[in-house]
């Protein structure tokens, strides 16, 4: 891995190429602003000329704003994707060259639902992007943002009925190769969440001896000695601390020849924040949650290979 | 009068049946348990014969450790009048012995290079893995069984069937501490 502050010159010229869009973008806020203003006001105005109402004057200038919003949406992400493009990727390139690095799509969905993390119902809707995928030491990975929701529909009482989407999973996902071979799927869950799950599936839990893993986690596995092979008291310490470094919602599965790892992360990660102002630091924080992301392939010592499987 | 009588009793029999039945499935459990244990020792045992071979060639100062895990071996396989406890106390001490072998072969680089010692190496690493997770599994059952015998109003059933409390897997003393490996290479 190369530093951020060893890439920071380099970068610095299409840098400030880019943040020269990015500042014509700002300062025309005002300038679309006023024209919004003005005619939302020529809306209700020849609206009260022609109809004696001026509250018909509403609809053209709802229209207006949505355009507004839809123009401004998309000079906004053009910025942003030249910003990834022509400085991200060439960083993330050079930083990481042991990485291979695809902005769509990411880990496929068939990864996904053979972690059996979050198949307890339909996923309907599924977005993944900003793919990583290597080797770290003797692990091959691969992981990137995945979006996943089920669609439910409403019956509004009057015989019709609304469809929108319920998240199931949103943040980061991996697929790891596990250093011990497996006969079976062992999930490891957050305690506070899967009621359904601790009703359902009372007969493959597993009880375990760490007693801050067990609060944190509850694990599933129809055979009780396998679970406990992948899951050595070391093993619970390190999930126990993976936990604690994200600190946000970890859930793994064990299965096939696989280790999957589900980060439950609101923010949109390995992405620039242009809500405020464009800065290189930005390029320094997505180096930052990319190297924190590598170092789960340590934090639950998967490079330790003293098994039979190599 | 007699209906709700007749309900009662019935209702106290399939008591008595779910719990009778939850007895059963937990000393089944423990048996089951037991066994994986057996199949795991079993396992090891394989090894050992092969391990002996591929190691005596290279490590001719150590015949003293390779005949003690020899023996400890041949009285576990040929020991078919054993108590659970007397295998339990042979198993650790072939545990100890070959822990102390695996540390004694850092000094021997042309072994550690040896592709036959190292599969071999990884296989007793295995074994030794799914018996440290065998007996855990087992323990955890031996809970779950000795509630039972324990907790009311099970503990009831439990003493009419004359069940007996079930031990724990536990590491004796001679294992807690670490193995003094110039001890090993005394004999």
């Amino acid at each position: 891995m190369v530093e951020f502050d060893t890439l920071r010159s380099e970068l610095t010229d299409k840098f400030q190429a880019v943040e020269a869009q990015y500042k014509i973008y700002k300062r025309n806020q005002g300038f679309y602003i006023f024209g919004l203003i003005v005619l939302c006001i020529l809306s209700f105005v020849i609206a009260a000329k022609f109809t004696q109402n001026p509250f018909f004057g509403a609809f053209p200038a709802l229209a207006f704003v949505m355009v507004f919003l839809a123009i401004r949406k998309s000079q906004k992400k053009k910025i942003a994707n030249l910003f990834k493009s022509s400085i991200l990727i060439p960083a993330i390139q050079k930083g990481f060259p042991e990485l291979k690095y695809r902005s769509n799509p990411g880990v496929h969905k068939s990864d996904f639902l053979a972690s059996t993390l979050y198949t307890s119902g339909q996923v309907d809707r599924y977005n993944s992007e900003d793919l990583f995928e290597g080797n770290h030491g003797d692990t091959a990975f691969r992981f990137s943002e995945v979006h996943a929701e089920r669609r439910e529909t409403r019956s509004d009482g009057n015989g019709g009925s609304s469809t929108h989407y319920v998240t199931i999973f949103r943040g980061i996902f991996m697929v790891a190769d596990f250093n011990k071979s497996l006969s079976y799927t062992t999930r490891v869950i957050q305690a506070r969440d899967g009621f359904f799950e601790k009703l359902f599936n009372r007969k493959t839990k597993v009880s375990l001896e760490n007693p801050e893993f067990e609060k944190i986690f509850n694990t599933y596995c129809e055979d009780q000695v396998e679970a406990r092979y992948i899951l050595s008291t070391a093993m619970m310490e390190r999930i126990v601390k993976l936990q604690k470094m994200w600190n946000d919602k970890v859930n793994l599965s064990f299965s096939g020849n696989h280790v999957y790892i589900a980060i439950n992360h609101a923010r949109n990660l390995f992405e620039p924040d242009l809500s405020d102002k464009m800065e290189l630091e930005q390029v320094e924080r997505i180096f930052k949650e990319i190297n924190a992301c590598l170092k789960i392939i340590d934090t639950l010592d998967l490079n330790t290979r003293i098994w039979t499987k190599n | 009068m007699f209906i709700p009588i007749l309900v009662l009793v019935g209702l106290f029999i399939l008591i008595l049946i779910v719990i009778y039945n939850g007895l059963i499935s937990k000393k089944n459990k423990l048996k089951s348990a037991e066994s994986t244990i057996d199949i795991m020792f079993k396992k090891r045992h394989d090894l050992i014969p092969n391990l002996i071979e591929t190691v005596k060639r290279y490590m001719q100062h150590e015949a003293g450790t390779l005949t003690e895990i020899t023996k400890l071996r041949q009285a576990l396989v040929g020991g078919t009048n054993m108590t659970t406890s007397e295998r339990n106390n042979l198993e650790n001490q072939l545990s100890t012995q070959i822990s102390g072998l695996k540390l004694t072969v850092e000094n021997y680089p042309d072994l550690k290079a040896n592709t036959n010692f190292l599969d071999l190496q990884r296989s007793l690493n295995e074994v030794e893995e799914q018996l440290s997770a065998a007996r855990r599994a087992y323990n955890a059952s031996a809970v779950n069984y000795n509630n039972g015998l324990q907790m009311f109003p099970s503990n009831i059933i439990a003493n009419m069937m004359k069940l007996e409390e079930a031990a724990f897997y536990d590491i004796p003393e001679q294992e807690k501490t670490n193995p003094n490996v110039g001890n090993l290479f005394d004999a």
